[in-house]
């Protein structure tokens, strides 16, 4: 038996002797109010809150009278069940703005509620613009690439070929920057590149050139001379010189399939530069300067900031730059003092990273299992 | 020609390396003499060459600040710019800086905080009670601030909270807030305009945040244009806690010290830097016709 | 497992956190204590404050600096009381003031002004008024005018002046002039020009609104013949009419209508610009007529025919 008619059950006429004030009897009572009853059904849609009253009213499922003699009350539209129609028409409108226009309902059609989420474009209230899918203004075209250099094999590879590209455009004695507007070479060229050397006898970048032959000397010329002319004409050509290459060249078995355009891996495989010469070039004329370390950072993904740019006085400067960038200082004294080398050489310093104790000591010299097997046996610990 | 190249890269490493002294001849002095010794001392070692030859006069002839100047949404590097030494390389002075930044949060402050005296409380100056004979303390009217609902003594009132601060002494200090910043390699300069394309939404701000790691994780930045634009301004707004964006007219010296790095139009930079330059101004008033 | 629900389509999703995290563990987060936390004036620029009765070592322990006894040291004395006795003002009234009537004049020296032609700051071939003063900084403010003030001219004994520090003839516009620097200028061969000034006319001059010295009263005879020359050139006549259409400018130089500015600037001993209004024999004065022309008026009226009997 429910608690509340247990009270009622009070209200019996010979138990006088409990008495249960008004108030707390009209609280048990089972309420008949009607917005609270409807509100319980109001999954049910068969008929509207006027209508059960009036059926209630008239004590028959069929009372006489208008079906609806009043019209919608205001007690219908605070709790009444929604026509079905009315909700899913905001619904439709997003949708229009946002995803496709053609869900929408079409006129023949009969609408059906979805009962659960199932099929349903979206759920809820897309009103942020992070539940917004970006429009197709927003691709962003870098100029560093995305995934940057972090190891030391290729960073000098790139520097490498950043500075054959330099030397290359000063013996051409063609605008230095030009060589940014090629992000990536193909293999044979890259290959020719690799191969040559660039010697630091003098400052003049042009002249330090030391090519694989004469061949590629031509070869690399021509292609140099290409670049940063007007961008059609010059990806034609750079073609054609390929094509030339190959039959040129047949014993660097070019792997020639057009079909898939691929994403090469960086430097097409290759880890180390071959010589290790350009890390000594001397980056003292500001022209050379930034056509250097604008390709640098093109090749790298890591750019120089202006308090740096003005330190930096060689190829070497700038790969010191970025792996002190990838590896700074640790933050922690700690950590610095584990790295330090000469510490660490000196037979009577320890360095720990953590505090030492009595527990780290008795775990040292191989106390701790004495104790706890002590402390076992005498059922301290479990 | 090499050997005018390296006698160019010489002059050049000797300017770039501090030298006091400049001028060929000390140059070709220093290619010749041992690397590490210092001219001064050559001369003294050859008396009869100090004799003939005239001692050159030492001049301060600093080099101007190179900056990268970059193009907006793809950050390619696009020149060098230079700048004078006493726009973008100052000492950092604190000092200055506070009394600037304390002279502009004075300035900010609306002091518009009122409250009523015991005569802007509305109502009667009637004496409450008798002065003698109640048994009660003595009192006046109702509006005492020592009643409730009466007056306040000692509040506050509307007024001018701002303070004054010597104009060659802020615009010091702009210049010493931009060189910090680009001592620390924290000013970007834009050479175009910072804008976006037309229906970019900010999750294209976000990506270029992202890419060149301007974000929260990197303390911030700040976008500093010459003109404000109200679109691009309200697109960055959506993603506030990556960036801030400000109109040169609107920019403090505090926003330039607040975020992690500024990125700024040139010609806002430049504009800011001319602006602020009056203490650098040394010639004498002239008349004009 | 019962079928999840997917709340948004993958591409529409948060990206991954994974890589977020990589990142940032690549690149340490570098941030630094921040300047804006560390921003203090130098220590030397504050004065600590003083804190009152608070024991001997402070040196304001004791009576906190006010002293033993009294009402100064419990509470406020009115400024001004004497203890009881009549106040000294009640006694002897209120003494001193300020003469709301003066005009306020920047004075200039001459050895100033030659100083600044030696520096080039100051064209000496062009005339030299208010505006050519204050734009070179010869003069800090022009406050209602400029008085021309004779310091570098050198004097013998008997305060007659033998020298000067001019080296060159100029030509000055100026609210006042002193005798002396009237007579070194002109003894240099220049021209010293006294006319009126308001503070707003000025303030106009400043801005380029106004002509520095042409006005509805001024005219051919104003100025010597050397401060015309070096403004017009040949054409030699510069009417206020010509100088509003010509140059553009928005308002016209006022004229004075006080009888003590008309009569200082009538006055031919102060090179005022309207000494040329004064007919033969009369005075600067609209009051008074000179002692020469009374004298010369009383003559004609007293002379007497007498006739040939009469001796007297």
């Amino acid at each position: 038996m429910r608690p509340s008619l247990r009270l009622l059950n009070l209200e019996v006429p010979g138990s006088r002797a409990l008495y249960v004030c008004s108030i707390c009897r009209q609280e048990a009572r089972p309420r008949p109010i009607v917005a609270r009853q409807f509100l319980r059904h109001a999954s049910s849609n068969a008929d509207s809150l006027s209508e059960r009253v009036r059926r209630k009213l008239w004590g028959t499922d069929n009372p006489p009278g208008l079906k609806d003699p009043y019209g919608e009350s205001l007690l219908e539209k605070r709790f009444g069940k929604p026509k079905p129609q009315e909700p899913e028409e905001p619904q439709v409108e997003e949708t229009n703005e946002l995803a496709e226009p053609s869900d929408g309902l079409e006129p023949g059609v009969s609408y059906e509620p979805a009962t659960t989420w199932h099929g349903l474009e979206r759920v809820g209230h897309l009103g942020r613009w992070k539940d917004a899918p970006p429009s197709e203004a927003d691709t962003y075209g870098s100029f560093a690439p995305k995934h940057k250099l972090y190891k030391k094999g290729p960073l000098s590879l790139a520097a490498h070929q950043a500075a054959v590209e330099i030397s290359l455009m000063q013996a051409l004695n063609r605008p230095l920057t030009h060589v940014c507007k090629v992000v990536e070479h193909d293999k044979p060229i890259f290959k020719l590149i690799w191969k040559t050397k660039v010697l630091p006898t003098s400052p003049n970048w042009g002249e330090s050139l030391k090519f694989h032959n004469e061949n590629a000397k031509k070869v690399l010329f021509y292609v140099f001379e290409q670049i940063g002319g007007t961008q059609p004409e010059a990806a034609e050509q750079e073609q054609a010189v390929e094509d030339i290459e190959v039959e040129e060249f047949e014993n660097f078995e070019i792997v020639e399939d057009p079909s898939p355009p691929a994403p090469n891996p960086r430097f097409f495989g290759y880890t180390e530069p071959r010589f290790k010469s350009a890390t000594s070039l001397p980056l003292t004329d500001p022209a050379i300067k930034f056509a250097f370390l604008k390709r640098f950072s093109q090749l790298s993904g890591h750019y120089f900031p202006d308090n740096i740019v003005s330190q930096i006085t060689n190829v070497k400067h700038a790969m010191q730059y970025i792996q002190g960038q990838l590896h700074p200082k640790p933050t922690k004294l700690a950590e610095q003092l584990e790295n330090d080398k000469q510490l660490q050489t000196l037979s009577n310093v320890k360095v720990f990273s953590k505090r030492q104790t009595t527990l780290h000591r008795d775990d040292e010299k191989g106390r701790r299992k004495l104790i706890e097997s002590e402390l076992r046996a005498r059922g301290l610990l479990e | 020609m090499p050997g005018s190249d390296a006698f160019r890269a010489l002059k050049w490493l000797s300017r770039s390396s501090g030298g006091l002294l400049s001028g060929a001849e000390t140059t070709t002095q220093r290619c010749l003499a041992k690397p590490l010794s210092r001219s001064m001392a050559t001369e003294a070692q050859s008396p009869i060459d100090n004799l003939t030859r005239e001692v050159p006069k030492p001049v301060w002839n600093p080099e101007p600040v190179k900056a990268t100047t970059y193009s907006f949404p793809s950050m390619e590097p696009l020149r060098f710019v230079e700048y004078p030494r006493n726009h973008l390389l100052m000492p950092l002075r604190k000092d200055i800086l506070h009394r600037a930044v304390v002279y502009e949060g004075d300035m900010t402050r609306q002091g518009t905080a009122s409250t009523k005296w015991r005569d802007d409380v509305h109502g009667s100056g009637r004496k409450l009670y008798a002065q003698k004979g109640t048994g009660r303390a003595r009192v006046g009217d109702k509006k005492s601030p020592i009643r409730r609902g009466g007056g306040v003594a000692f509040g506050p009132h509307p007024r001018d909270f701002s303070t004054g601060l010597p104009q060659k002494i802020y615009d010091q200090a702009w210049r010493i807030a931009l060189s910090y910043r680009y001592k620390r390699g924290q000013l970007i300069i834009v050479d175009n305009e910072i804008t976006l394309p037309e229906d970019a939404t900010p999750h294209l701000i976000t990506e270029i945040f992202k890419a060149n790691r301007w974000g929260r994780p990197f303390g911030r930045s700040t976008l500093i244009t010459d003109q404000p634009n109200e679109s691009l301004f309200e697109t960055v707004r959506q993603v506030g806690e990556h960036a801030k964006i400000l109109d040169r007219r609107d920019v403090d010296v505090k926003d330039l010290l607040e975020t992690g790095r500024l990125i700024i139009e040139k010609q806002a930079l430049d504009r800011i830097l001319s602006q602020h330059s009056k203490d650098l101004k040394n010639k004498p008033a002239k008349a004009l016709y | 497992m019962p079928p999840r629900l997917q709340l948004l389509p993958f591409q529409w999703q948060r990206p991954s956190t994974l890589s977020t995290i990589l990142t940032s563990f690549l690149h340490p987060q570098s941030r630094n204590a921040h300047i804006l936390a560390s921003l203090s004036d130098t220590p030397g620029a504050y004065n600590k404050r003083i804190r009152r009765g608070r024991g001997p070592a402070s040196g304001k322990g004791k009576t906190s600096g006010r002293g033993h006894k009294g009402q100064k040291q419990h509470g406020k004395v009115p400024a001004g009381f004497n203890g009881g006795q009549t106040p000294d003002i009640v006694v002897h009234g209120e003494r001193g003031g300020v003469n709301v009537h003066a005009t306020d004049l920047a004075p200039i020296n001459l050895d100033r002004i030659q100083s600044w032609i030696d520096q080039g700051r100051i064209d000496a071939t062009r005339p030299i008024t208010v505006r050519e003063l204050t734009q070179s900084r010869c003069i800090h403010q022009p406050k209602e005018g400029v008085k021309l003030l004779g310091r570098g001219v050198e004097k013998d004994d008997h305060e007659i002046p033998i020298s000067s520090v001019l080296k060159q003839p100029i030509h000055l516009v100026v609210s006042r002039a002193s005798s002396a620097a009237i007579a070194a200028v002109e003894a240099a061969g220049g021209s010293v020009t006294t006319r009126f000034y308001t503070k707003s006319a000025i303030a106009r001059i400043m801005r380029r609104e106004m002509h520095p010295f042409v006005s509805m009263q001024w005219n051919k005879e104003s100025a010597s013949a050397g401060l015309l020359g070096t403004e017009t050139g040949e054409q030699g006549a510069l009417t206020e009419a010509m100088v509003m259409r010509e140059m553009g400018f928005k308002y016209r130089l006022p004229d004075p209508t006080k009888r003590r500015d008309i009569e200082y600037y009538r006055d031919p001993a102060h090179r005022g610009y309207l000494s040329h209004l004064l007919k033969p024999l009369e005075g600067p004065s609209l009051f008074f007529r000179s002692p020469v022309e009374r004298k010369s008026a009383a003559g004609v009226k007293k002379e007497k025919i007498l006739p040939e009997n009469r001796l007297w």
